[in-house]
């Protein structure tokens, strides 16, 4: 049990899903007057933490999310690592987030305690673990449900905005939030591309009816976390022409993505919009990546001119 | 004349081409861990008094050999190959490239890339695996192609890690299996799992070049012939493809430039000095190396955030 008082100190890992929800997490604690202490962005002590207390076969984006929580343990009261099942009616999410806070506690030791609320739409909707949250930080339900109004308020607002303007290259990026919005798990890829003039479109930047309709012809729904979504933005891409190409982004041991990554490559067989895949782990060289994602960008450049032209 | 330099993880490659495409002079040299060296060798063998008009450099130091030569263009090595594979085979629809620690695949329509894909995890079956299997059993590497066509019956080896394949050539030869046979299979094994790693999933058509160091095995071509089913084209430059794209991409670049910016070909004998240090600024720390001559810094690079890149 934890007890409230009025600074309590709420440490949010700066991995994972804080990557997707940031904007509702930030504006739930601080309406409630906690202190919300965020991990740095990852860089490569944090990481070299996680890669130490990590089990070693999880993914490398998993691994991330222990050096966040290593950082964090000392500097904060209580610990915000739910254990997400279900986001989605019929989805799941993978058994690694699921069995994120227990994997936490069984690898780092002196942890203060954690909010492993279960957030599971399948048996109770979201309001439910939140308030089960105040609880525990004893807030009372009435207040959860006021600071939550807010926070999804903030949420539903947040404007995902990679676009430069002007008419550069538009560039599609199709990765789980924790890869792409992580620039030191996606080797700054966004930043990068926007340093060239480009436009960068990732499934945030869809509206979800989009992303709908291009999974309505999918034999049977997918059931992985950001399965629909994912592939849904890649076919978006492939089926519209919205974008001069894409990328997607998947790390090494992901289970999900690996099949995944299947679906969205049979599809492009038959498209003619440049796509390619870039695999990213914690030994993965940034000059490996550069050349690939290099090599992608010129074979756009090509595809408008017939010959190489030398 | 066009100067195009290929810095590979094994070998440093440089080629002086002509107006047609020609090769006029050449040189391959093991880099053998000092690629500066390596770099003002090449560019000595290769050295000609007919004016350089521009300079392209490619590989996985293409950086470094930007900076010592002062390229003209710096180019990653999968256009590079895919251009002067289609100079060479215009109809080409498929380009396999094993080098010495990278595999990569090609797929071009209408003489143009449309897909690529390039060994992610995994090394094996690339050149410095046959090297250190060719050193292991004695036979000098120019003649582990021909040993392998000697087979008449190919031992079967692992070829999903070359860990994994290393033990089993050793078991097959505590077995009695000839080396022949040995190197044959081992010649097959890392074919299979070329396709099934680097070209998976990627449609394989003729006319297919098959280019880089290790094109030269000719067991290793025959074992891909055998496997695909369909003939597979070793350019005569396998060797040098990479740095041929390098020289037609200046070639190309130069057209909207008026002056190289090549350093001549003093280079070779001016003195470069690398110094490297950890940058403590963040939680990265960052190894940044400092390449300079004559007291002057060229290049500096290795930082996450940029803050020690020169400004170009």
């Amino acid at each position: 049990m934890v007890y409230y008082h009025s600074i309590m100190k709420i440490g949010i890992p700066r991995a994972g899903l804080y990557y997707q929800f940031f904007p509702l997490w930030d504006t739930f604690f601080k309406e409630l007057g906690f202190e919300v202490v965020y991990s740095p962005p990852t860089n490569a002590s944090l990481l070299k933490k996680g890669l130490e207390y990590a089990h070693s076969d999880i993914c490398f984006p998993m691994k991330v999310n222990f050096g966040h929580v290593y950082w964090l343990k000392d500097k904060v009261d209580v610990l915000f690592v739910p254990r997400f099942i279900s986001l989605e009616e019929k989805k799941y999410m993978c058994p690694k987030f699921m069995g994120l806070p227990d994997m936490l506690k069984a690898s780092i030791s002196n942890l203060p305690p954690l909010l492993d609320v279960n957030f599971n739409i399948r048996k109770k909707p979201f309001i439910r673990s939140w308030i089960e949250v105040g609880k525990r930080l004893r807030v009372s339900a009435n207040k959860v449900k006021k600071a939550l109004v807010k926070a999804e308020i903030s949420q539903k607002s947040y404007q995902w905005n990679n676009l430069n303007g002007g008419d550069g290259l538009k560039i599609g990026i199709v990765a789980r939030p924790y890869i792409i919005y992580d620039k030191y798990v996606s080797a700054e890829l966004i930043d990068r591309l926007k340093e060239k003039g480009m436009n960068i479109l990732t499934a945030d930047n869809l509206i979800p009816e989009i992303i709908n309709k291009e999974i309505a012809i999918l034999k049977k729904p997918i059931y992985f976390d950001f399965g629909e979504k994912n592939v849904g933005t890649a076919l978006h891409f492939l089926n519209s022409g919205e974008v001069d190409g894409f990328l997607y982004l998947i790390s090494f041991e992901c289970g999900p993505d690996s099949l995944l990554k299947e679906i969205i490559d049979d599809r492009a067989r038959t498209s003619d919009i440049p796509y390619t895949t870039l695999v990213l782990d914690e030994h993965t060289e940034i000059a490996g990546i550069l050349t690939r994602v290099e090599a992608f960008l010129d074979m756009i450049e090509y595809k408008s001119k017939t010959k190489f032209n030398l | 004349m066009w100067l195009g330099v290929d810095v590979g993880s094994v070998s440093v490659d440089t080629v002086l081409i002509n107006d047609k495409i020609e090769v006029f002079k050449s040189a391959y040299l093991l880099t053998a861990g000092m690629p500066i060296e390596a770099i003002k060798e090449g560019l000595r063998k290769s050295r000609d008094s007919v004016p350089v008009l521009g300079v392209g450099t490619t590989g996985s130091g293409r950086e470094l050999a930007a900076v010592l030569t002062n390229a003209d263009i710096v180019k990653n090595e999968i256009t590079a190959h895919a251009i002067a594979a289609a100079h060479f085979v215009p109809d080409v629809r498929t380009v396999i490239e094993i080098g010495g620690q990278d595999s990569k695949i090609i797929i071009l329509k209408d003489g143009i890339p449309v897909d690529f894909a390039m060994n992610t995890v995994c090394a094996a079956g690339t050149g410095s695996f046959l090297d250190h299997q060719a050193q292991r059993l004695g036979i000098p590497i120019e003649k582990f192609g021909q040993l392998a066509l000697q087979s008449k019956s190919p031992a079967r080896i692992a070829g999903r890690c070359t860990v994994f394949a290393e033990s089993d050539m050793i078991h097959k030869q505590q077995l009695g299996y000839g080396i022949e046979d040995i190197i044959a299979g081992l010649c097959k094994s890392l074919v299979r799992n070329y396709l099934v790693n680097v070209a998976k999933g990627k449609p394989i058509l003729p006319p297919i070049v098959f280019q880089g160091g290790v094109a030269s095995n000719e067991g290793i071509r025959k074992a891909l012939e055998e496997e695909l089913g369909m003939k597979v084209f070793v350019p005569t430059y396998n060797k040098l493809m990479g740095a041929i794209g390098a020289a037609m991409l200046a070639k190309k670049v130069m057209k909207d430039k008026r002056k190289t910016s090549f350093r001549g070909f003093d280079i070779c004998d001016m003195e470069f000095n690398t110094q490297s240090f950890i940058c403590e600024d963040c939680p990265n720390t960052c190894e940044i190396v400092k390449i300079s001559s004559n007291g002057k810094v060229l290049a500096t690079w290795g930082s996450r955030c940029g803050k020690w890149d020169l400004s170009k």
